[in-house]
């Protein structure tokens, strides 16, 4: 009796999660390719091939091709730093490293609104010695960085943490220069951990809408971005370009998940 | 070859984990750093390795002052307590890293690297296994790695952490046994650090016990076991049995009776008073019943023979536990059982300030 109705119970649980899970995410996921290839295949490419689509690409990864590298050499040095040395404000800097986590990226576009913008705190002085930086290419690879930049640290620090110094003492001991003991030790005890968070890195930086559309004023050909440019073109009711360029993201975060997949089963 | 520490101190904020000790550790000596954790005997060997520096205090090695040196400038052979060997390289490239990164004008030819490896990894028995990674190794197979390793760069002094601290009790004993016989074949100066002193006892030539950052005592084996210099090395050395001690015009006395004066050592300079005495287990007698000389009764709790000797654990009234070592054939000539009462003599006992 009580076995039958645990399996009951089981199937039950199971089944609720499936169509959950299929609603929420996988109905949507369809939707997307659906509507995007709805005006036919030879639509959509005309879709994806026009001139501003086409830039919202470049500056997708252009944005991604900065962001990602910054953002991996960021977040070695802070994770070494917390992970190797006890210093005063450590524990700050831990706390610190989760702010662009816990702020609203609305509100991380906003501070750099203020800082750089117009009416900001530094871009008058900007602006006079001739530099722009609110609603163009730096602003929107600024604010990329700032709401990326814990991915890489915040996979790097229990890592080192639980790895220790020890390897790269007998590294030193054995001679090795310290740029040596980096190379042949540190990053590949790090590189499954440090891809992992560059991988996280790359797919929050493309897919990045709030923070974008605050400071790049979403000027078409110059300054949108793929997810800003799928709004845009929403709506002015060009539904199936919409939804080509979702496709796009759809299909980098597909391929995400697949790598991830991949590296986690090495990495493990 | 020689190092020589020269009134070293290394503090962590207010502790201090090595306080103003000098030693001289001589040409190919195997040379034991013995203590209880914390008593700074790792820190003194991550000083001498260049790992750590000294805040105050000069180490010189092969006379050469030394205590600025990096550590990949000491040619000194460090074996890691956890062995830190590279997971991501084979057995054969763990052993040749040291050379690897050698400058070239340095570096070995890559034919004699390859032979150096080969003929490392015979004399650390583990030939045939080059290409495994560490993790497909076990513990006593990973700590011979490690030493390879550390031997590969020839160097002039060879550093081990806790070197069988994580190993099973059998394989323990083997490379004891077979760490010796290296050292005698490479005669380089080996310096180890250990908690366990059977071990220190078992493989060094000379014992240097640590205690809060200083020096205990330090001597031969023979000399440590034999002659406990102070309290502490009595309560490490273990096996120890403490005795409140009254001290009377140079004469000792326990429980109100005086000890004869040839079975007393007393501290240099002490003073009348309260002291407490160590008597060693083999010198605790436990007395057929009648015999004269009881300094205390304890009432037999639990024995263990090992080999000709047996151990005897008596609970004494007041709620302690002492320990006598006796010849097997004289326990049955007692003929004790468990739960029954005996006078305990002592035979030797040194005495100390409280």
């Amino acid at each position: 009796m009580r076995a039958a109705a645990d399996t009951r119970g089981r199937t039950a649980l199971i089944a609720l999660a499936l169509v959950l899970a299929g609603l929420t995410l996988l109905v949507p996921l369809v939707l997307i390719f659906v509507s995007a290839f709805a005006d036919g295949i030879g639509a959509y490419f005309g879709n994806i091939a026009a001139p501003d689509t086409r830039h919202a690409i470049f500056l997708t990864v252009l944005t991604a091709v900065i962001v990602v590298p910054v953002n991996m050499v960021f977040g070695i040095a802070t994770a070494w730093a917390v992970a190797r040395y006890e210093f005063t404000g450590r524990k700050l800097l831990i706390s610190l490293i989760e702010i662009p986590f816990s702020v609203s990226p609305i509100v991380a576009g906003t501070i750099y609104l203020f800082l750089y913008g117009q009416q900001g705190l530094l871009g008058p002085t900007l602006q006079s010695w001739g530099v722009q930086i609110m609603f163009s290419v730096p602003a929107i690879v600024l604010v990329s960085l700032f709401v990326t930049a814990p991915f890489v640290a915040r996979e790097l620090i229990p890592l080192m943490q639980a790895q220790g110094s020890e390897d790269e003492e007998a590294a030193l001991s054995l001679g090795a220069s310290p740029w040596q003991t980096f190379r042949l030790v540190t990053l590949p005890n790090i590189r499954w951990a440090l891809l992992y968070g560059a991988l996280l890195t790359n797919a929050r930086a493309m897919g990045e809408f709030g923070a974008v559309s605050v400071v790049s004023g979403a000027i078409r050909g110059q300054t949108n971005t793929l997810p800003l440019h799928i709004e845009l073109l929403y709506n002015d009711f060009n539904i199936a370009g919409a939804f080509a360029s979702a496709s796009i993201l759809a299909l980098i975060a597909l391929a995400t998940l697949g790598i991830k997949y991949v590296m986690e089963n090495r990495a493990g | 070859m020689s190092i020589v520490i020269d009134h070293v101190s290394r503090h962590f904020e207010t502790f201090a984990a090595v306080n103003d000790l000098s030693l001289d550790i001589a040409e190919g000596e195997l040379l034991a750093l013995l203590g209880p954790s914390g008593s700074g005997k790792t820190t003194l060997l991550r000083l001498i390795a260049g790992l750590d520096f000294p805040d105050s205090g000069r180490i010189i090695i092969d006379g050469r002052d030394a205590t600025n040196l990096p550590a990949g400038e000491r040619r000194i052979g460090f074996v890691f307590q956890h062995y830190a060997l590279f997971r991501h390289m084979t057995v054969r490239e763990n052993v040749d890293f040291g050379m690897r990164v050698m400058p070239s004008s340095r570096r070995p030819s890559r034919s004699e690297r390859r032979e150096r490896v080969e003929r490392l990894l015979g004399t650390v028995q583990l030939a045939g296994l080059g290409d495994r990674f560490p993790a497909q190794l076990s513990g006593g197979q990973r700590q011979r790695v490690a030493l390879a390793r550390a031997l590969a760069i020839r160097p002039s002094v060879l550093l081990l952490d806790e070197p069988f601290g994580a190993l099973d009790a059998a394989v323990r004993r083997d490379l004891r046994r077979w760490l010796r016989q290296l050292h005698e074949e490479l005669a380089v100066t080996t310096v180890f650090v250990t908690h366990d002193q059977e071990e220190a006892l078992e493989v060094a030539d000379r014992i240097v016990v640590m205690n809060a950052g200083r020096i205990e005592q330090s001597g031969t084996p023979t000399e440590v076991e034999a002659r406990p210099a102070t309290a502490f090395m009595h309560s490490f050395l273990g096996g120890a049995n403490r005795f409140a001690v009254e001290v009377h015009g140079g004469v000792a006395s326990v429980a109100g009776q005086p000890l004869p004066r040839d079975a007393v050592t007393l501290a240099e300079g002490i003073g009348d008073g309260a002291a407490q005495g160590f008597v060693r287990a083999h010198d605790l007698l436990p007395l057929v019943a009648g015999t004269p000389g009881a300094y205390a009764v304890g009432r037999l709790d639990h024995v263990v023979a090992h080999g000709g000797t047996v151990r005897a654990e008596f609970a004494t009234p007041d709620g302690r536990s002492v320990e006598a070592e006796i010849a097997r054939d004289e326990w049955e000539r007692l003929a004790l059982t468990r739960g029954q009462s005996i006078g305990l003599g002592i035979r030797r006992m040194a005495v100390f300030p409280e």
